[in-house]
């Protein structure tokens, strides 16, 4: 079905025949082997795409964390080829060098809902640059990726619209990176006193944990956004940060050996991509042209579509609607209005599926 | 003028039918900033004015840009970039790969006589092949009657000037001082400036002007990129061209 | 606060350029030059279309990643109605220069690098189509683009077109949004917390404020205290804009 034959004398059947292997033809002309796999002539056989999945199905995923002996949490994400590995690591930033660090700022926590208290948290964590990822791909995580150059432009992209999540979704509650100090009274053996005086000792910040988020792609095939972001999702559940304390009489922050506390992550955020696929290849889509909705594509499929959406869903809030938490199409026209609603109702089962394997 | 049987366009508009030119025996001509879509759908692709003109069954956009498109059998000047051994590689316009221009396509010409020309060298040529896949070709001889027709190098003093397409367009046209609105060009050389010069304009947005004098070319260059620049009505390009000529004397 | 004003332009402002346009709006100002095609170099050409490349520099400082990711929004969006197929082998460059943004009268003015920064979009890519227009570059179809921002105010949800710097940073969520000429949705970029309700919502706000132009008859009979309050009618200036721009070129007609 797949496969060009050339018109060979009928009466030399020696002759090497031009027929060329269904991977060798997908690697020669890959948009009409794509249309024709996902619209065969045969109708009982199912629509489907070069590699097998049907058009909405993503590749199945797998979550492995505190891989890292070194990282204070880490998480290995594999779906399909595409493998990323991440790390977190902690460090300790003193106030003293935060330039435009205000003490005031945090000091509301007699907050009046909780809904400012997140607000204010996420404007803290912005402004001290408390969550700093990074993403490499690596050499030979795909061929287009060559030895000593700059980062990419999908290296680039990637890593700013994970930043850009994880100050927007709040993932990371600004007061487990906060380092607490309550000055003891310099009086002797007067520790605990009466309420007037343990009220002029209010306890203040004297430092802050800085998340070091590195991404690694260990190989690539499509897709990069929803594997980097599951695994910064695990890695970030899989922290422990060790307890640290200020210590007046060194005027520094010191830690304690040990595991620590558990970062308290907020939500699960799960990102869902997909690529649209268009009949024509060279010519110009018109109206009424079938185009495809390929979920998870992978980096062959990536080169033939243009339009792109990522949708950010979270479901974890329970009952109630879905909360959405970015939402991204650009470069095509065909998701309008009404496929970008269905397009939520996917990302809520893929949410399903990655939520059912992240570790606890 | 009635603005309803010109309106301005901008792309991906749709044009009224009722101004689709409809001839019962010659078929339709799009002429530039237009695009067919099958089977029947006419779409502008730039912004500009819907000209049509019923009889001869063509319709076209007209704009002004400054970034020429090579189109089959436009006049154009270009400058030789380098020779290699059977072509002359022209420039039409900055940063475009450069058009060919056969080293015997010139009247006359021979492997012995052809002309020597060096680079920076300027030619005023015919667009032979306007295809988006290929390079573009030209000549400076005319393929049917083998007679040059006023192309060829373009030598003896002169110099070139650029101005915007549009310009060079109305320049192009036959009754350039009627439908143009273009009068410098007469004014300098007739009882006004009684300066003698030769013109070259190509499509491409460039006008060579030729003259034993180099103060008369520098005029004329400046009276032409001034009315292109400025926008210069009729009663403007007039005082404009007095100015100059009390200046030069 | 500005957020209000109208938005203003104009073209050809860089003489060198093919085309250029300088844009005005919510604050923003931002220049366009617009050169091509030209000749791609090796390792962007394209056999069949022609590569659209997009340089965004912002107002302080050189570009980082989060200017990378502004040019591939852009790139993305501006190649599907450019007519690409039309130069195989060449190249289109769109340079957009931030000339001037809203003071953030609330906070310090650090400049966060990685932040996306999603008021600027709407500015950057109307500034783009206006001098892709200005060049006369072939195109599909014309686009606009607008930002909205969703704001909950003392427990009262409300809807801000083109949201200022501290509005977007009170907002639930940010969303910027863009039609192309023919009412389809270019592009559509979101961020914050919302429902699929909320963003139906923003959807029918911003596609007013695209897609909505007055008719060309009767101008004068435009609904005016309606559009006040709805924001700028964005289809209808770029028409008026370019409609003053074909008129003075073709002075001559």
């Amino acid at each position: 079905m797949a496969t060009i034959s050339s018109a060979v004398g009928e009466d030399q059947p020696p002759q090497p025949s031009l027929t060329f292997t269904r991977p060798v033809f997908a690697k020669l002309s890959p948009h009409p082997y794509l249309l024709h796999t996902l619209s065969p002539s045969d109708p009982s056989v199912p629509s489907s795409r070069t590699n097998g999945r049907k058009p909405q199905e993503a590749r199945k995923i797998q979550i492995n964390t505190s891989s890292l002996s070194q990282a204070h949490g880490s998480a290995l994400v594999r779906t399909g080829d595409t493998t990323v590995i991440c790390g977190v690591r902690g460090e300790i930033l003193p106030v003293s060098s935060i330039p435009q660090f205000r003490a005031d700022q945090h000091k509301n926590y007699n907050y009046d809902g909780e809904d400012k208290r997140i607000e204010q948290g996420k404007k803290e964590l912005l402004e001290y640059d408390l969550l700093v990822p990074n993403i490499e791909l690596a050499t030979g995580c795909a061929p287009q990726f060559l030895p000593g150059v700059p980062p990419t432009t999908l290296a680039q992209t990637v890593s700013t619209r994970v930043y850009s999540l994880l100050h927007s979704a709040g993932i990371v509650d600004v007061e487990g990176l906060r380092v607490w100090y309550t000055p003891a009274k310099r009086d002797e053996d007067k520790m605990e006193e009466d309420d007037r005086e343990e009220e002029e000792l209010e306890p203040e910040v004297k430092g802050y944990w800085v998340l070091y988020i590195d991404l690694l792609f260990v190989s690539f095939d499509g897709n990069p956004f929803d594997a980097a972001w599951t695994a910064v999702m695990a890695a970030l559940r899989d922290t422990k940060l060790p307890n640290a304390r200020w210590d007046p009489d060194r005027e520094m922050v010191v830690c304690e050996k040990g595991e620590g506390k558990r970062l308290d992550v907020r939500g699960l955020p799960v990102a869902c991509s997909a690529a649209v696929f268009l009949e024509k290849e060279h010519a110009e889509d018109r109206e009424g042209d079938r185009h495809w909705i390929l979920l998870d594509p992978d980096r062959q499929e990536e080169g033939l579509c243009k339009e792109v959406i990522t949708a950010v869903v979270d479901c974890s809030g329970g009952q109630g609607e879905t909360k959405i938490r970015s939402l991204e199409k650009q470069g095509g026209t065909v998701l309008g209005r009404e496929l970008i609603r269905g397009f939520v109702g996917v990302a809520e089962e893929r949410w399903k599926e990655v939520a059912a394997e992240m570790p606890q | 003028m009635a603005s309803t049987t010109r309106p301005t366009l901008l792309p991906g508009d749709e044009i009224p039918s009722s101004l689709i030119p409809s001839h019962p025996t010659k078929p339709l001509r799009l002429g530039p900033g237009l695009r067919h879509l099958p089977p029947s759908q006419i779409l502008p692709t730039v912004s500009g004015q819907l000209i049509t003109l019923p009889q001869k069954s063509s319709m076209w956009i007209e704009y002004n840009s400054s970034r020429y498109i090579p189109t089959q059998s436009d006049l154009v000047i270009g400058t030789i970039l380098r020779s290699g051994p059977d072509f002359y590689y022209v420039l039409l316009s900055p940063f475009t790969p450069p058009a060919t221009l056969p080293h015997l396509a010139f009247e006359g010409a021979t492997k012995k006589t052809r002309p020597q020309l060096n680079p920076g060298s300027l030619v005023y040529a015919r667009v032979t092949l306007a295809n988006k896949h290929m390079d573009p070709e030209v000549e400076c001889v005319s393929a049917t009657t083998g007679k040059a027709d006023g192309l060829g190098p373009l030598t003896n003093g002169g110099m070139v000037f650029d101005v915007s397409l549009g310009f060079a367009r109305r320049l192009l046209m036959a009754k350039s001082k009627e439908e143009g609105k273009i009068e410098v060009l007469e004014l300098l050389g007739g009882e006004e400036g009684k300066l003698s010069f030769e013109t070259a304009v190509g499509r491409n947005g460039k006008v060579w002007i030729g003259s034993e004098d180099i103060k008369t070319v520098v005029i004329v260059g400046r009276a032409l990129k001034e009315t292109d620049e400025k926008k210069l009505g009729v009663e403007a390009q007039r005082k404009l061209v007095r100015k100059l000529i009390k200046e030069m004397k | 606060m500005t957020a209000t004003s109208e938005p203003e332009a104009a073209l050809g402002v860089l003489p060198r350029a093919d085309g250029s346009a300088k844009y005005s709006h919510a604050g923003y100002t931002v220049t366009a030059a617009v050169n091509g095609p030209i000749e791609a170099q090796r390792k962007d050409e394209n056999p069949y279309e022609a590569h659209v490349d997009v340089i965004v520099r912002p107002a302080a400082g050189v570009g980082g990643t989060r200017e990378r990711h502004l040019e591939s929004i852009l790139q993305s969006s501006l190649s599907h109605i450019i007519l690409i197929k039309n130069f195989p082998r060449s190249l289109i460059q769109i340079v957009l220069q931030v000339e001037d943004s809203p003071e953030n009268d609330y906070v310090n003015t650090k400049l966060v690098q990685g932040n996306l920064n999603f008021a600027i979009m709407p500015a950057l890519f109307q500034t783009a189509v206006l001098a892709l227009l200005s060049a006369g570059v072939p195109m599909r179809a014309t686009a606009t683009a607008t930002a909205v921002a969703v704001v909950f105010h003392d427990g009262v949800k409300r809807t801000v077109v083109d949201p200022s710097p501290r509005e977007i940073e009170i907002a639930r969520s940010v969303h910027v949004l863009a039609f192309t000429s023919h009412d389809e949705l270019l592009l559509a970029e979101s961020e914050g917390d919302f429902i699929v309700k909320e963003w139906d919502e923003v959807y029918e706000t911003a596609k007013k404020i695209c897609c909505h132009s007055a008719p060309a008859d009767d101008g004068m009979q435009m609904a005016l205290d309606e559009e006040a309050a709805a924001g700028p009618d964005m289809r209808h200036f770029l028409r008026s804009t370019m409609e003053s721009k074909v008129a003075a070129d073709l002075y001559w007609k």
